[in-house]
């Protein structure tokens, strides 16, 4: 591919636009033309200071709050009165006596304590973090040996830790792995440091059945988001924690699932979002999105 | 179809971003927070339009993209009352340097979005709706295309030119202040 054709793709490629035919063939470029690769580059860090710099803009708190009061006073009215009307349809007593006066305003009373509180986000995050460690070390066989939870059935082990984790644990994904042979182990609470608050979380730890003496061991963190909200310092520090230890990245969107996969050479890490605000993803794909690829690519030829 | 009780947990977790999209369409905080209340008034009363498990950003943004239409066209021409306005960045930027600026970060940072604000603004209406819905809401080629009823091609042509005209009116700022290298700034022709 020549530099003319190259730097029409450029934006396309920075966008995560491009098939991976056309993908690989723009990187391809990139990695022998210098000057292609520069401006590649510049566009990357001019694109990521317009996003971080509109993204920044943030309502007043008051405005916030205001808002949300306002839809959720809105909603339960229309709920309340969609339920009334609804009850009363069926039952074909649209007729105002004392007895539903006092029947509705009951019905008012009780749905308006039940659901006035209610702030349930379907959104919360709950995330995966999985690495890979290769090799057998005293490390790993200490953490087969910590688990709290002896179990190879993975819904047995989410039954077991998923309470925990308050409103949204059928939200939580533990895979088995027995396609990529591993073997569940167990499991064990596991929580993550932050700034001002850990987050609380368990690891489900698998052992590859690969039949040598030296043992692979899988490990899968979950994280529990949905009573916490990282501001933007936590999130850094939880991506400063993640990238000092990587040199690759890369995010894998499968429509239904957001995955981020970073790692080195020894060792493969991925990150399984549902839902996280797709500009943290993008902000974190585009820093090494180049190297991140050419690294899985190395991997996949590798075997 | 959704149901309005999904609303508030469907709806809520994206109002920042909407408000972002507003203020960088209209340039004004008081007028942005107007249209953010009225997109997501239309959008509870037209809940039922929206499909469960699709972009509700990208559906609510489209609502706030018209009602601001509707807005420009009836809008009176603005009164030339200079007092009540936001105070202009120039006012704040004159007596401090470079230096000045370039050690404080938080500073630098105001300047530079006041800087990209006044750039967005500037851009025609249908260049600055592109824009902000890629650099806001990270929002796919086609979905901004569904957004804006407009061609694919149409949605990269009008990325690329608004992207092309805010490097160059923020070219001068960015190699003085350091966020783009001096040497490397420079806006590159197409070959």
């Amino acid at each position: 591919m020549k530099c003319e054709e190259a730097r029409k793709y450029l934006y396309a490629l920075l966008d995560n636009e491009l098939d991976t035919e056309r993908n690989l063939e723009v990187l391809s470029h990139l990695n022998v033309c210098d000057r292609c690769s520069r401006r590649f580059d510049r566009e990357q860090v001019f694109l990521e200071k317009l996003s971080e710099t509109v993204q920044s803009e943030e309502p007043d708190e008051a405005f916030r709050e205001r808002m949300e009061q306002m839809v959720r006073e809105r909603t339960t009215r229309r709920s309340i009165l969609k339920r009334i009307f609804s009850f009363f349809r069926r039952r074909r007593m649209i007729s105002s006596s004392l007895f539903l006066g006092g029947a509705v305003a009951i019905l008012l009373g009780f749905f308006w304590f039940t659901t006035a509180g209610s702030s349930l986000q379907s959104n919360s995050v709950v995330q995966h973090m999985g690495e890979m460690h290769r090799g057998f070390t005293q490390q790993n066989q200490d953490q087969e040996a910590d688990l709290a939870v002896r179990t190879s059935d993975p819904e047995s082990l989410r039954r077991r830790f998923a309470p925990s984790f308050n409103l949204f644990r059928n939200h939580i994904v533990i895979p088995s792995l027995e396609d990529q042979r591993y073997t569940l182990l167990g499991g064990q609470t596991k929580n993550v440091s932050l700034p001002r608050s850990p987050l609380p979380g368990f690891v489900a730890v698998y052992r590859q059945t690969n039949g040598e003496e030296k043992r692979n061991y899988v490990s899968h963190q979950v994280l529990d988001l949905q009573n916490t909200s990282l501001d933007s310092a936590q999130f850094q520090s939880l991506r400063e924690e993640i990238l000092k230890s990587s040199d690759t990245f890369r995010v894998v969107d499968t429509g239904d699932v957001k995955m981020v996969l970073w790692g080195n050479e020894n060792m493969l890490c991925s990150f399984v979002a549902r839902d996280v605000k797709d500009e943290t993803l993008r902000t974190w794909a585009k820093n090494t999105y180049r190297q991140s690829l050419q690294f899985f690519q190395e991997r996949a030829s590798r075997g | 179809m959704a149901d309005l009780e999904d609303f508030e947990s469907i709806a809520l977790p994206h109002m920042d971003e909407l408000y972002s999209f507003a203020y960088y369409l209209v340039g004004e905080k008081q007028e942005a927070e107007d249209l953010v209340q009225q997109t997501l008034v239309k959008a509870m009363e037209n809940f039922d339009s929206f499909e469960k498990g699709t972009n509700f950003k990208a559906w609510a943004s489209r609502i706030l993209k018209n009602l601001m239409i509707d807005r420009h066209r009836k809008k009176t021409p603005v009164s030339t009352d200079f007092e009540s306005r936001e105070p202009a960045a120039e006012e704040v930027k004159s007596p401090r340097s470079s230096t000045e600026i370039l050690e404080n970060e938080e500073l630098m940072d105001k300047f530079f979005s006041d800087e990209v604000k006044s750039a967005i603004l500037d851009l025609s209406e249908k260049y600055r709706v592109a824009i902000l819905l890629n650099a806001v809401h990270g929002l796919s080629y086609q979905e901004i295309a569904d957004v804006t009823d407009s061609p694919i091609g149409t949605v990269m042509s009008r990325l690329y030119r608004a992207r092309k005209t805010l490097k160059e009116e923020l070219e001068e700022f960015g190699k003085e202040f350091g966020y783009f290298r001096s040497e490397e700034a420079s806006v590159e022709t197409d070959e």
